[in-house]
């Protein structure tokens, strides 16, 4: 094949991809605001999907945060305190924090920890037979399967980067305190951060985790379902379901930037 | 006469990479309460019978049509409400790896219908105490003995408002007592409408003087033949 029809190719095979994705997503919104589905079979999966992907994860997300808040916070701290610009401690860690990091680093997390167990558990149900039993129970593999999975990874995704930036900024002022860099008492330190958010802020921050919150769900089942019956894909589907994740997390996330910066 | 729970009329089945083999030319039907016994060829016991009767595979000719309508003309919604109708004993995988036994039993119950949990489980156990489990296992399905497997897999299939149950191989692990208590369960789903299809090649079920059968048929190759007597 020559090189211009490789690429074209290629980029067909990419847009069936990404309508693909498109198409689950646009499913399981509409189901979703459908109470019918949630069943109480559905609305334990999806307690389940928030459990693991959500509160068992908030240890692991701390502990990022708090190093991210011990080394960032604290050098925003003094560098702003050293060239006389203490007003700008706020603006600077909504956007360092609230607007970049959180969101970008929180779905890492999620990706690389519930993204590829909900691709291999979902690639193994296929391999093992399991989706055709939940079929023929009646249960209808999107609305048992994907519709929950895809709405937990969502919520989850929110809630973390909110516990993300709380202990972020927590950690932050408290090493402060240790090292002695602070620029005030604990309430002017939380007035300059709540005083520098802006509707733009909480924009970003809803963009930045539930749409790419979505599209891991998202892409993570459909990959991790696209699996034929052999073992040997099970892995195959996970890694293009991660390496999807990443690449649909940056493209958003530089989007909603520059919308924002705009 | 009572319209038909499931009614086979001319169906080919083609022999999926999941059978042993096709089917040609299936007539039959089956009424509430009825009960059809096919009787499977040694070594071609992985028809794909069950799974057209539920709508999950389409016949190559024919129709199958399931409480008067054709499978193939229902909605993706009505085939998955008609499939929570059904109880089945599958003969290859039937359990979700990730669920506890007693979650795999109660889930599509959990999702079809509207019934209060403590009456669910309490209806469960008396399934359980009935075909001689303690308890329903709350283990993950690969930490639980086949015989329990075999004996929680009746108790998910008779769970609830049965329209159609369909048993393939149901009592390959049984002892005689075993069979006799997942008879007596089988002859009271029936008395409340069950319509039951049977697949086995267990000589102890075809022979079973206790279970009362409609019709009766053989495998033969790729032919259901109907059989009249009780032996073959």
């Amino acid at each position: 094949m020559n090189f211009p029809a490789t690429i074209g190719k290629r980029v067909i095979q990419d847009w069936r991809s990404m309508a693909r994705i498109a198409g689950v997503i646009v499913a399981a919104f509409s189901l979703a605001v459908r109470p019918r589905y949630w069943t109480p079979a559905v609305r334990n999966v999806f307690s389940r999907q928030v459990l693991f992907t959500g509160f068992e994860a908030i240890r692991f997300i701390s502990l990022i945060a708090l190093v991210v808040g011990v080394s960032i916070v604290v050098q925003v701290q003094v560098w702003v305190s050293k060239v006389g610009q203490s007003a700008w401690l706020g603006p600077i860690l909504v956007a360092v924090i609230m607007r970049e990091l959180g969101p970008l680093l929180t779905n890492f997390v999620i990706i690389g920890r519930s993204g590829s167990a909900v691709a291999t558990e979902l690639a193994n149900m296929k391999v093992q037979g399991e989706i055709d039993v939940l079929d023929a129970q009646g249960l209808d593999p999107f609305v048992y399967l994907v519709l929950p999975r895809v709405m937990g990874m969502m919520v989850s995704v929110l809630c973390l980067t909110v516990v993300f930036i709380v202990v972020s900024f927590v950690s932050g002022f408290a090493s402060g305190v240790v090292v002695g860099s602070n620029t005030g008492a604990p309430r002017m330190f939380i007035d300059s951060v709540l005083n520098a958010v802006q509707p733009r802020d909480i924009f970003s921050l809803l963009t930045k985790t539930l749409v790419p919150g979505v599209l891991t769900g998202a892409i993570c089942c459909v990959e991790g379902l696209s699996v034929k019956g052999a073992v040997t894909e099970v892995p195959q589907a996970t890694t293009r379901a991660l390496v999807k994740s990443v690449g649909a997390l940056f493209v958003t996330s530089g989007l909603v930037s520059l919308f924002t910066y705009l | 006469m009572s319209e038909s729970v499931l009614e086979f009329r001319a169906v080919d089945l083609d022999v999926g990479p999941q059978y042993d083999t096709g089917m040609k030319g299936i007539n039959f039907y089956l009424r509430e309460g009825e009960c059809i016994l096919i009787c499977l060829e040694q070594n071609v016991t992985n028809l794909p019978l069950a799974d057209a009767a539920m709508g999950l595979v389409p016949a190559d000719a024919g129709t199958i049509h399931f409480r008067g309508k054709p499978w193939s003309e229902l909605s993706a919604d009505a085939q998955a409400a008609a499939r929570g109708v059904i109880g089945r004993v599958f003969y290859g995988s039937a359990w979700i790896s990730n669920l506890s036994v007693e979650e795999n039993v109660l889930v599509a119950q959990r999702h079809h219908t509207r019934r209060p949990e403590k009456e669910l489980k309490e209806e469960a156990e008396d399934l359980a105490r009935s075909v001689g489990l303690d308890i329903i296992p709350t283990r993950r399905p690969a930490w639980v003995n086949r015989a329990e497997l075999m004996k929680s897999q009746w108790i998910r299939s008779l769970l609830g408002k049965r329209t159609l149950l369909i048993f393939e191989q149901p009592t390959a692990r049984a002892d005689d007592e075993d069979i006799r208590r997942f008879v007596e369960l089988v002859s009271r789903a029936r008395e409340r409408g069950s319509a039951v299809l049977w697949l086995t090649s267990d000589m102890r079920v075809w022979n079973n003087s206790s279970l009362s059968i409609d019709r009766r048929y053989t495998m033969l190759g790729t032919k259901m033949q109907e059989t009249g007597g009780s032996g073959i």
